[in-house]
């Protein structure tokens, strides 16, 4: 990827894997293009950080609630809502697109983000990673006379922080990746995200193959960082470990 | 109990996701959709939403609306659907440039890309699947071949462009062919797919032959300088993607054949079209075309790749043949060769403009297409030069700008050849199963080539499943 975004198309066609020299000229037709690559960039940017904020807070409430306040009856709504993983999301696309629509909420953060912000996936994972929360440390906290909600968020947050971690870097990953809810609610040019411009720069009858890696490139950036960043505590938190 | 309760609900979960499923399909007609989505949303919604929506859907769904729209704003700005920065997009832009120079200085057209064809057929699939079309810009680009599939199938998406002043006659009467719906006129064509074949001059001449040779030949002829091209300089004189079969309707179009009759498939009874699939077998078993694996094969390893001596494609390959810089100077264009021999004319591809029921000012939008795309010979200089989208309008096809040479084709005036070619084109059946009737005619090709199949059995099969798509 890298040595293509420095080769013309001719070169890629041909197979060419060294560094080539025409890296400056994709630059140049990247950020020349109809559509603003830095704007893509501040798109993608805000929706991703928003969507990851917000679904993290939600769904680890969830996932907090459901397993340190547990009985019966949150049973038996959790399997109801692990059901809803079963509903494929393109079964959702149009009635999800007429809601988003009717509240005027196309081509902004909200209509992006709000079918996402709480997934069954990130609850169940939340869940199964409060198991190990010492429940202990509430008990002593609550006699300390810290209210529920301060229980919460200076002493969940905190212990839990490797699954934070796990659940933050998926969610900003597939925040970032998303391509066909995106593509159905923002409409605007203004509004587009990276994997838009970048199926956009795949288009037409001929394909400018080095100017494409160049955007591939400039999409995959982003993500990598936020995984190098958060690798030690990713994988604490995907195998459920608390310190 | 509990278990019970739990697959219960399964079940429960499952029918719903079948229902929403199969609610709404796209194959109906529109007319149909406001009573489907009424009661899909019964289903889906709670009782006051569904009323609501109930009531909504009726509103939206009918045409008067649109046009209270139009008459309620205004404004000098238009959004247009597009795909392709560096063919239509330009050409776009070229006539936002003139109509704000030389009609109306507050003009602003915003061009909103898309990432293909699909994604404009998507978003009006979208639109008309949950019946709100306010999302859809004033103005799409669409292609040809599906306009009339989506016309029937979304009757209210789109509006007629009926009263604009363009001179029709000043048009390849085949491209309006597509646009033009019962007697009415929706869209205003754009590029030009006018089918032309392209020859390394150089190789011909190093076999012994001229583009003369080639010009008005029959496939027969073809098919003996091809054998001689591929033995003396390894390269093939024609080339296909397997999975886009533009050869077959090309070669078909240009004998004045459909793969249609009268609406049904017209495939094992058509002598031309059996004998055009024998040419393209044997032009394959001697080395004389290349068949590529895909779109991306066809145009990165055959033609750019230099693999070939010839391309026969719609003029909007011709970019891609330009690529290969080395190569400059030593292609030319000629017609299409023919079974008993003559010059043939076809088309492959190409878009036209299309208001959508959405366009707040219908009259701007009309005024602006027929300003620019209905001929004038800025817009279409600017989109020739900037994008290499090559006109249907004759009249527009005749400026300076089109009778120059092009280095790359040996000087030829290639742009005003296609025109020219263009208007020869003769008009055959169009149907909405199109590009349906084309993959199957290739997988009978490939059957042929590769599981012995005779053309008679392989076609045989081909019209079965063409026929069991169309439900006849």
């Amino acid at each position: 990827m890298i040595s293509a975004a420095t080769n013309n198309t001719v070169d890629i066609a041909n197979g060419k894997l060294t560094f080539g020299t025409a890296a400056l000229t994709n630059f140049k037709n990247l950020t020349n293009q109809n559509q603003s690559l830095w704007g893509a960039m501040g798109n993608s940017f805000l929706y991703a950080v928003v969507q990851t904020l917000v679904a993290l807070l939600i769904c680890s409430l969830g996932g907090y609630g459901f397993e340190l306040y547990h009985d019966k009856k949150k049973d038996m709504l959790f399997s109801i809502l692990l059901l809803a993983m079963m509903v494929p999301a393109v079964a959702t696309m149009i009635p999800l697109f007429k809601m988003i629509s009717k509240a005027g909420l196309l081509n902004t953060v909200w209509g992006f983000m709000l079918p996402a912000i709480s997934t069954p996936f990130l609850i169940m994972m939340f869940r199964q990673n409060s198991r190990s929360f010492p429940v202990d440390v509430m008990e002593a906290a609550r006699i300390d006379g810290l209210s529920e909600f301060k229980i919460f968020f200076q002493m969940y947050m905190p212990i839990m922080k490797s699954t934070y971690a796990a659940a933050g870097v998926i969610t900003f990953m597939n925040a970032w990746n998303a391509y066909l809810w995106p593509k159905v609610v923002l409409t605007k040019g203004q509004a587009q995200t990276m994997p838009m411009l970048i199926a956009n720069l795949a288009s037409g009858y001929t394909t400018d193959y080095g100017l494409l890696m160049m955007g591939v490139l400039f999409c995959s950036v982003p993500t990598m960082v936020v995984f190098f960043i958060l690798q030690k505590q990713f994988a604490e938190g995907v195998t459920g470990a608390v310190k | 109990m509990k278990r019970k309760l739990l697959s219960l609900l399964l079940v429960g979960a499952m029918t719903a996701t079948m229902f929403a499923g199969c609610g709404g399909g796209s194959d109906e007609p529109a007319a149909d959709n406001a009573a489907d989505d009424a009661a899909n949303d019964a289903a889906d919604d709670t009782a006051d939403d569904a009323a609501d929506d109930t009531a909504d859907d009726a509103a939206d769904d009918t045409a008067d609306d649109a046009s209270d729209d139009s008459a309620s704003s205004g404004g000098g700005s238009l959004t247009v659907y597009a795909w392709d920065t560096s063919f239509n997009i330009p050409a776009l832009q070229a006539a936002a440039d003139d109509y704000k120079a030389n009609v109306n200085p507050d003009f602003s057209l915003e061009i909103v890309e898309q990432p293909d064809s699909k994604g404009v057929e998507q978003a009006i699939t979208l639109a008309g699947s949950s019946g709100d079309y306010s999302t859809l810009p004033d103005i799409v680009l669409f292609q040809d071949h599906y306009i009339q599939n989506y016309v029937a199938d979304y009757p209210d998406a789109w509006q007629s462009i009926d009263g604009i002043d363009i001179d029709w006659n000043d048009f390849s009467a085949e491209k309006l062919d597509y646009s033009t719906i019962d007697g009415v006129h929706y869209g205003v064509p754009v590029d030009n797919g006018n089918a032309v074949c392209a020859y390394r001059v150089d190789l011909l001449e190093q076999c012994g032959y001229t583009i003369d040779d080639l010009t008005g030949c029959t496939w027969e002829k073809f098919i003996e300088i091809g054998e001689k091209v591929y033995a003396e300089t390894g390269k093939y004189l024609m080339t296909i993607n397997a999975d886009g079969n533009d050869l077959v309707y090309i070669m078909l179009q240009a004998e004045g054949e459909s793969q249609f009759k009268d609406g049904e498939p017209y495939i094992t009874e058509n002598e031309t079209l059996v004998k055009i699939v024998d040419i393209l077998v044997e032009m394959a078993q001697k080395n004389v075309l290349y068949l590529a694996n895909s779109w991306s094969d066809y145009c990165d390893q055959a033609i750019v790749g230099d693999m070939v001596a010839g391309v026969m494609n719609g003029n909007w390959i011709l970019p891609t043949i330009s690529k290969v810089e080395a190569n400059s100077g030593k292609w030319e264009l000629t017609s299409i060769p023919t079974i008993e021999g003559g010059e043939g004319y076809a088309s492959n591809g190409g878009s036209s403009l299309y208001l959508t029921s959405n366009c707040k000012d219908a009259e701007l939008a009309k005024d602006f297409l027929a300003y620019t795309f209905g001929g004038s010979t800025e817009t279409y200089d600017n989109a020739l030069r900037n994008g290499g989208v090559v006109t249907t309008c004759i009249s527009a096809g005749k400026s300076d700008v089109y009778n120059e040479g092009v280095a790359f084709f040996n000087d030829q005036p290639i742009y005003s050849k296609i025109v020219e070619m263009g208007a020869n084109v003769p008009i055959v059946e169009q149907n909405n199963y199109h590009y349906s009737a084309r993959n199957y005619i290739g997988t009978a090709i490939i059957n042929i080539l590769q599981n012995g199949y005779s053309t008679a059995d392989a076609l045989k099969e081909a019209e079965e499943q063409l026929r069991f798509e169309m439900g006849l």
